[in-house]
């Protein structure tokens, strides 16, 4: 059994319950005495506050709640990293990411308990409705009803939400719509409403198959969604992907020009023809 | 490390948790003996007098129930506890871990690599201090750095503009190691990798080597010329502007509602045609001639293999 001293042991339980959230004095006693199995009085939890504040340990009452603020010995970032982070909010606020952004500015909140600096979380505009819509969706798997503008015309479709995501600095959406990702800029969007339907998510997305040749198939680097299904005697690879906006794929694989050729499925090999014939239109070919 | 306040300012406190922590802070920073765990509490200031061994240890039991995972000093710890692991750790989740994905793929997309430097160094500190395997190894594999030896990537992050002449080993796809020697140019990142580029001394043609292929910088030195990359001057006409992400070196010529006039310097051929094949249709290249021919002429062979 090992011998420890039960007063230091009790600063050490009620700093680790103040990393998880913050507490009212009384909330603070109650937890402390639950902890450490023993009644925690007002005198005693002060005293332990205090310790933790003589030690640098910045813990200060916000609204009621007793909240930490800095540690002394936590993370350390370099300037870079300082700057990085400055970088990241100016970068952020121009965009809406919606969920990205809360996490972020979550992870933020536990490092900053965890350092003796202060990093300013991500301010952005209030989402409107169609992203809170759009959220909801995707939290709760039902469709929505997306209607937006494609080439000048107003589409209607009924589509799986799947992410916010960027194009650059223009704020996007991806949706899953017979079996096909794509993505569509924010600001094409009119409207979106969450429908009662049940999403099926990316489940029905198309897996489309392609095969890397000669030194992009050493070369190439597995994307996180992606994963190989065959490798051949000459070196060759068979990649699957499952989850790349049409569009986008179409165009990253024709950039790989002859070292890359779809395998399936037909309407992909198909579309990739088309595009070659109307890239190869433009130059009267 | 710490900023005590006075005595007077604090009416009650518990020394032995002062102790504590003052021992834990000390253990986060470095792995110690109890020698230098009472010569850290003595330079706090927190008591005059030295503790005993004995007091120190059921310090660190204290610790240990506590929920820290603390070494027993040993050969491998150079007799020292070291501190494996403690109940303050940051714990990420793996919606934060992706918000992390997101920002950094949305702001490294065609930038500059210093950004994504920065990033590398941000993960690798938050790994560090998530003691956590897992969630370490994910944080880590967000940029591909870690594939890169970390003695050639600082060397060759120190020589970013000198224009040394460089000789490398280098490992090409198929594994085979072969010397190199050229005029460092420029590190560039393209598809989250770090590529460095330069000029090849006996051709004088534009060289680039994906680091981490690079397995050792031998030899740095001054040389007698200075690095002037080809360049390939492109310009080409691009429809849906809105919907391409325009690399940050792009001039936009001209621009009407939805097509545009972009001028763009390329320093290899390859990135240039692989650039304006990856915008599709929507791209119409006007100039060079060069690479005009040779995107059509991959066009031609691409339309046999899908024929």
């Amino acid at each position: 059994m090992l011998k420890v001293n039960v007063s230091s042991l009790r600063v050490l339980q009620m700093l680790q319950l103040l990393f998880e959230k913050d507490y009212t004095m009384n909330e603070l006693m109650a937890a402390l005495s639950e902890v450490s199995k023993e009644r925690c009085s007002n005198f005693l939890v002060s005293k332990y506050i205090n310790t933790c504040r003589f030690c640098g340990i910045d813990i200060q009452k916000i609204n009621g709640k007793y909240t930490l603020l800095k540690l002394p010995f936590g993370i350390e970032f370099s300037d870079d990293v300082l700057s990085l982070f400055d970088d990241i909010r100016k970068y952020s606020s121009e965009l809406r990411l919606g969920k990205n952004i809360r996490a972020y500015n979550s992870l933020l909140s536990k490092i900053n308990k965890r350092s003796d600096r202060y990093y300013s979380k991500i301010e952005t505009p209030e989402d409107d409705k169609n992203i809170q819509s759009f959220e909801f969706a995707i939290e709760n798997t039902l469709k929505i009803n997306l209607n937006y503008i494609e080439k000048g015309k107003s589409i209607l479709i009924l589509c799986d939400p799947l992410e916010l995501t960027s194009e650059g600095r223009k704020l996007a959406i991806i949706i899953n719509y017979n079996g096909e990702r794509k993505k569509i800029l924010y600001q094409d969007v009119i409207s979106i409403a969450a429908s009662n339907i049940k999403s099926s998510g990316s489940i029905l997305s198309t897996s489309v198959i392609f095969k890397l040749h000669n030194q992009l198939a050493r070369r190439y680097t597995i994307r996180p969604d992606e994963k190989v299904v065959g490798i051949e005697d000459d070196g060759s690879i068979t990649v699957l992907n499952k989850t790349e906006d049409k569009q986008s794929l179409l165009n990253r694989l024709l950039k790989y020009d002859t070292l890359c050729e779809i395998v399936s499925p037909k309407v992909y090999k198909k579309e990739m023809k088309q595009l070659i014939d109307d890239t190869l239109a433009n130059y009267g070919k | 490390m710490y900023t005590f306040q006075t005595k007077a300012e604090v009416t009650q406190i518990s020394l032995t948790g002062a102790r504590l922590i003052v021992i834990l802070g000390a253990l986060m920073v470095a792995p110690r003996d109890l020698q230098d765990l009472n010569n850290i509490i003595s330079e706090c200031g927190l008591v005059d007098k030295n503790y005993s061994n004995d007091t120190i240890r059921i310090a660190l039991s204290t610790l240990k129930a506590a929920g820290c995972n603390i070494t027993r000093p040993c050969k491998a710890t150079m007799y020292k506890y070291k501190l494996i692991s403690h109940p303050f750790a940051l714990s990420i989740t793996d919606e934060e871990i992706a918000s992390l994905k997101t920002l950094y793929a949305n702001m490294t997309r065609g930038s500059d690599y210093k950004i994504a430097v920065k990033f590398n160094e941000l993960f690798n500190v938050l790994a560090d201090y998530t003691f956590n395997d897992e969630t370490a190894g994910k944080l880590r594999s967000i940029t591909s750095f870690y594939r890169i030896s970390m003695d050639v990537y600082e060397r060759l992050l120190a020589e970013d503009g000198k224009n040394n002449v460089l000789t490398i080993i280098y490992a090409n796809p198929a594994k085979r190691l072969s010397e190199k020697k050229f005029i460092f140019g420029r590190i560039f990142l393209k598809s989250n990798k770090l590529y460095v580029e330069g000029c090849d001394l006996e051709n004088k043609r534009t060289v680039c080597y994906n680091m981490s292929r690079i397995r050792k910088v031998v030899k740095s030195e001054k040389g007698e010329y200075e690095y002037k990359p080809e360049i390939y001057q492109v310009r080409y006409k691009l429809k849906n502007i809105d919907y391409h992400t325009l690399l940050p070196e792009a001039n936009v010529e001209k621009k009407d509602k939805d097509e545009a006039i972009i001028n763009i310097e390329f320093t290899n051929k390859f990135f240039a045609i692989q650039h304006i094949l990856s915008l599709g249709a929507d791209c119409t290249i006007l100039e060079p001639a060069e690479i005009k021919n040779e995107v059509i002429s991959k066009l031609m062979e691409l339309r046999k293999l899908y024929a």
